[in-house]
């Protein structure tokens, strides 16, 4: 495989002191989203996120996912109540009346 | 609202019809709540039928000046969690072919996204609310729980853990890991809509 030079200047500033690879910056995410990192961790975790595209736009499509999957459920609508169900919790109700007296 | 205290009294009352009334009044409000809690219609069911089962057991002692439907919600919730709870301790998944990858050296490898499309234009698609719901009930139990109560009911992850009986770093380690997973099966509902 061969490395553009963007990736080349990617893997030399991973392995600089205070900064971190994708890997490990997948690692802080939920940390980072709870607001738990301690200071320096999220400068470096920010830092990460600033110069890494990949992980800008992974941490985006992450939280767009959580965004829209909260959106889907709020929007479902209500539907008719099967008659199964009815009649099912009816008979249910009889019998535990019976089983009462 | 008028209405619904000579409710209350003809179920304290025993007047048969009354409860019947009750079933087609809230039933399909719960029956949607417990099949968003659960992922499962058939449990749903089971849900709010054990539901509806302790409001004709402990009717007598409701408190009337209370909203009997805000009584049975909470019965209702209970009775979930309880499913969830047994479901998500014997739950074992790991997800992990849905995971992000990474090459040797750590770094990311991700799809380009020239720009992500906002929730309301995902949405907006026909059928694309469908194909969220379905890939949200795709999850396995114990990590589609925690995502629901986290991402979906807004509870703080200290409070999944509690309600779910787990610790609070195995919730963590399964949030986290189940969101990597729903954003890897959304992956081409995403792409599609940036690509029209
Ligand atoms: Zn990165």
């Amino acid at each position: 495989m061969v490395l553009s030079n963007k990736q080349q200047i990617k893997r030399w500033l991973h392995k600089l002191p205070l900064m971190i690879d994708c890997e490990e910056f997948e690692g802080f995410i939920l940390q980072y989203l709870e607001d738990e990192l301690p200071p320096l961790k999220r400068f470096v975790f920010e830092t990460h996120m600033k110069m890494c595209r990949d992980c800008r736009d992974y941490l985006a499509a992450y939280q767009r996912t959580i965004e829209t999957a909260r959106t889907a459920v709020d929007q479902q609508e209500l539907p008719e109540i099967p008659e199964d169900l009815v009649t099912a919790i009816l008979e249910a109700q009889k019998a535990s009346g019976e089983k009462d007296l | 609202m008028t209405n619904q205290p000579t409710l209350v009294e003809r179920l304290v009352s025993h007047d048969p019809r009354a409860f019947e009334e009750l079933i087609r009044l809230y039933g399909a409000r719960l029956l949607l709540k417990a099949e968003q809690m659960l992922g499962c219609r058939d449990e749903a069911k089971d849900c709010v039928q054990e539901c509806y089962i302790q409001v004709h057991k402990n009717i007598n002692n409701f408190r009337q000046e209370a909203e009997i439907y805000s009584w049975m919600y909470r019965i209702l919730v209970n009775a979930c969690l309880k499913k969830m709870r047994s479901r998500t301790a014997a739950s074992m998944e790991s997800l992990d072919e849905l995971q992000p990858t990474f090459d040797e050296d750590g770094c990311r490898i991700e799809p380009l996204w020239q720009s992500l499309p906002t929730t309301e234009e995902i949405l907006e698609q026909n059928g694309t609310r469908e194909q969220v719901l379905s890939a949200i009930q795709s999850l396995p139990h114990g990590s589609r729980d925690i995502l629901y109560l986290r991402d979906i009911e807004g509870h703080s992850t200290a409070e999944v853990a509690e309600m779910l009986s787990l610790s609070l770093s195995a919730t963590k380690v399964r949030l986290h890991r189940a969101r990597a997973a729903l954003k890897k099966i959304l992956e081409p509902v995403f792409i599609e809509r940036r690509v029209s």
